[in-house]
């Protein structure tokens, strides 16, 4: 099988103490039905997400947040694949306030997608 | 309930009808459906409702309770305003409930000002939640973010200082930590000379509601324990305590039909009770004090029949499958919220319109309490403006609509009647399938009711996706992609305070004293996992020694989970 057949290897994550699952729940369904290779994780500490990104050698990491979580979080995520030179595609979605994104996008952040985004939009992101 | 007569008559009418509407239609076919995929006529008429047994409507005040357990309703009182208040720091949530409180809130809408009592209903922030104290690792960036941390009862003297406790009806919104809550605040009053026996609460104890969206920290089988562990003690020591929440909103916000919603509350009702009686108790002297949580959606006549469908249905099973003998157990004290899933960041003030409806619906439905959201909850906790106005929805309904003034003002709709009834049967076979597959924790266990919800959330975001379900300035009529609402942020130096706050209270206490008590919690809770039912009752005594030993609620709750919980390390 030729690189470009791969299948893209996505790492959705949300923080077991941020409950509400629907939408990151729903994307994985979406995603997985485009053709990708999806795993869940509900982590306790943020550094979990960047080790299961490592060990899996993923492509994206997609995560959710429904609590104010993301401030502290993503930063150490960054940090710690930037520390072990991994390159991924870094998607949000759930409650980021808009005028979070121009910071979040200088961090590396590739898309946010809040509530109701098209579905095919999260897709177009992450293949394009 | 119609003469022959009448339903003859109404049988030609009904003809001429149909005849019209052909001619109207031609072709065409309607296909009207309820927010839970309910068909609907485009008229509803006696032949709908004449098979109802009457009794089943019967009055406000009677058996079933269809139109509420109330002969009067709010001519007499107004419902319970269920605003949670909680943000930052224990000050700022103070002040917010000081400025609420200074435009009419309290326990009771209407309510005249000599008999006011407070309602001090704290969300709690999610560390706090969690059994996270402020300096766990666990809860770096989300201290005080989403509600008040409370941790020590130095946070618990800021929050409820000057505060009459007699006067004083408290609710914790916290599903896994309310057994720590009531114990800390037990020893609280105790410590202001206020004896447990007049202490006023609402237990939550929604353990189970945390398995609606995968957040839980005990498994079903160690989770239902703690309902009469809590129950059997607030029975003999805090009779004013409301017991058990009984929760609709969540199973709903995960994606559940109101069908659903419906089924799955009484399966919860249902698997508590039996606990409870497992252990010895007699339902008729803990079910008066269940208090129900309900969702409310922007179907309003949907959401109506819902909650007068499960009145019902709730009289009915505690009277048959559980025998109750006290009426108070047949009546379900409901207090519902506005769907926090349907409120939308693009325009968001058009969310103060729909929880307007939101609102209605719990009215008109004649609920014990209404929980109205502020509209910019869709994106942070509420600003001070956005809590002004939810209020302000609640007030102008009760006062300038005269809707208070009749009760049941739907009862008797054709419609409305006839959705009820759809909606009871619809939800008893379910239940009757939740039995089959061996009841409420066995469905949980077999993941069965986790992927019931999961396909029903699918469809209905499939649905908005395609257009097919509109949302007026989302996926219709869309001007404007993005949020504009001033947002309302908490300063991160609450959590550096809260760090030090709690570093400190650990330093000045007894901590050979913490020491001893936690070692005998985590005795009791080994008892409670490995002999029960028999050692039903030892928990909660050893909860409020840990608390007069001075321990927190993250090392209270963290030894909760250590031993009950999924094998949290």
């Amino acid at each position: 099988m030729g690189i470009h057949n791969k299948r893209i290897k996505v790492l959705l994550a949300k923080s077991d103490q941020d409950a509400h699952d629907r939408g990151i729940r729903y994307i994985a369904e979406v995603l997985r039905d485009a053709g990708m290779e999806v795993i869940f994780i509900r982590y306790r500490i943020c550094d979990q997400v960047a080790r299961v990104a490592l060990e899996e050698d993923v492509d994206v990491i997609g995560m959710s947040f429904y609590s104010s979580g993301y401030t502290y979080d993503i930063p150490v995520v960054l940090k710690l694949l930037n520390e072990k030179g991994k390159k991924v595609k870094f998607i949000l979605g759930g409650i980021i306030p808009s005028d979070e994104v121009p910071r979040l996008t200088e961090m590396g952040v590739s898309g946010v997608f809040g509530p109701d985004t098209p579905t095919n939009k999260v897709i177009q992101c992450i293949t394009s | 309930m119609f003469s022959k007569e009448t339903l003859k008559k109404n049988r030609a009418m009904e003809g001429r009808w149909r005849k019209r509407v052909g001619k109207k239609l031609g072709e065409k076919q309607l296909k009207a459906q309820t927010s839970g995929r309910i068909s609907l006529k485009a008229v509803y008429t006696p032949s709908d409702i004449k098979d109802i047994n009457y009794e089943d409507i019967a009055l406000p005040g009677e058996f079933p309770y269809t139109r509420g357990f109330d002969p009067l309703r709010y001519q007499v009182q107004g419902w319970m305003m269920r605003q949670p208040v909680a943000l930052g720091s224990t000050k700022d949530t103070r002040e917010r409930a000081n400025f609420l409180e200074r435009l009419g809130w309290g326990l009771y809408i209407g309510e005249e000002e000599k008999n006011k009592r407070a309602y001090v209903g704290p969300a709690l922030d999610i560390p706090s939640q969690q059994g996270y104290d402020p300096d766990a690792p666990e809860a770096r960036g989300r201290v005080g973010r989403d509600g008040v941390s409370l941790s020590t009862m130095w946070d618990i003297e800021k929050l409820y200082e000057g505060r009459n406790l007699e006067r004083t009806e408290m609710f914790w919104a916290t599903p896994d930590g309310t057994l720590p809550c009531v114990a800390q605040y037990i020893v609280y009053a105790e410590r202001h000379g206020v004896a447990q026996e007049k202490l006023r609460f609402k237990a939550g104890n929604t353990t189970y509601r945390q398995w609606y969206w995968d957040s839980a920290a005990y498994p079903p089988k160690e989770a239902i324990k703690l309902a009469p562990e809590l129950i059997s003690y607030l029975i003999k020591h805090v009779p004013m305590a409301q017991l058990q929440g009984i929760t609709g909103y969540n199973p709903a916000e995960a994606g559940a039909t109101p069908v659903q919603e419906v089924a799955f509350g009484l399966a919860t009702a249902i698997a508590i009770t039996e606990e409870c009686i497992k252990v010895g108790l007699n339902p008729d002297d803990f079910v008066p004090n269940f208090h129900g949580h309900d969702h409310t959606s922007l179907d309003l006549f949907e959401t109506v029949a819902k909650l007068r469908a499960k009145r019902r249905m709730w009289a009915k099973i505690f009277k048959e499958r559980f025998s109750c003998k006290n009426p108070e157990s047949l009546r379900l004290k409901n207090y519902p919220q506005t769907g926090g899933s349907l409120l939308r960041r693009n325009e968001p003030e058009n969310n103060i319109i729909r929880v307007t409806i939101m609102a209605l619906a719990q009215v008109l439905a004649g609920s014990d309490g209404a929980w109205t959201a502020s509209y910019d909850e869709c994106s942070n906790i509420p600003s001070e403006k956005a809590a002004q106005i939810a209020l302000r929805t609640q007030q102008i309904i009760y006062h300038e609509t005269n809707i208070p003034a009749v009760v049941d003002p739907l009862g008797g709709s054709y419609y409305v009647e006839w959705l009820t009834k759809q909606i009871e049967d619809e939800a008893y076979s379910l239940l009757e399938e939740i039995d089959r597959r061996g009841g409420y924790l066995k469905c949980w266990e077999s993941g069965w009711l986790r992927s019931e919800l999961a396909r029903e959330a699918r469809k209905w975001q499939e649905a908005i996706d395609k257009g097919e379900k509109v949302v007026v300035g989302v996926n219709k009529y869309v001007v404007d992609k993005g949020d504009h609402l001033p947002l309302f942020r908490v300063d991160p130096k609450v959590e550096e305070e809260a760090i030090g706050r709690v570093r400190a209270f650990r330093a000045q206490r007894d901590n050979e004293r913490v020491k001893v008590a936690l070692d005998a919690l985590r005795g009791a809770l080994i008892r409670i996992k490995g002999d029960w039912p028999a050692s039903c009752g030892i928990f909660m005594p050893a909860l409020i020694d840990a608390f007069r030993a001075d321990c927190t609620i993250g090392e209270a709750q963290g030894m909760m989970k250590e031993v009950l919980g999924y094998g949290y390390t």
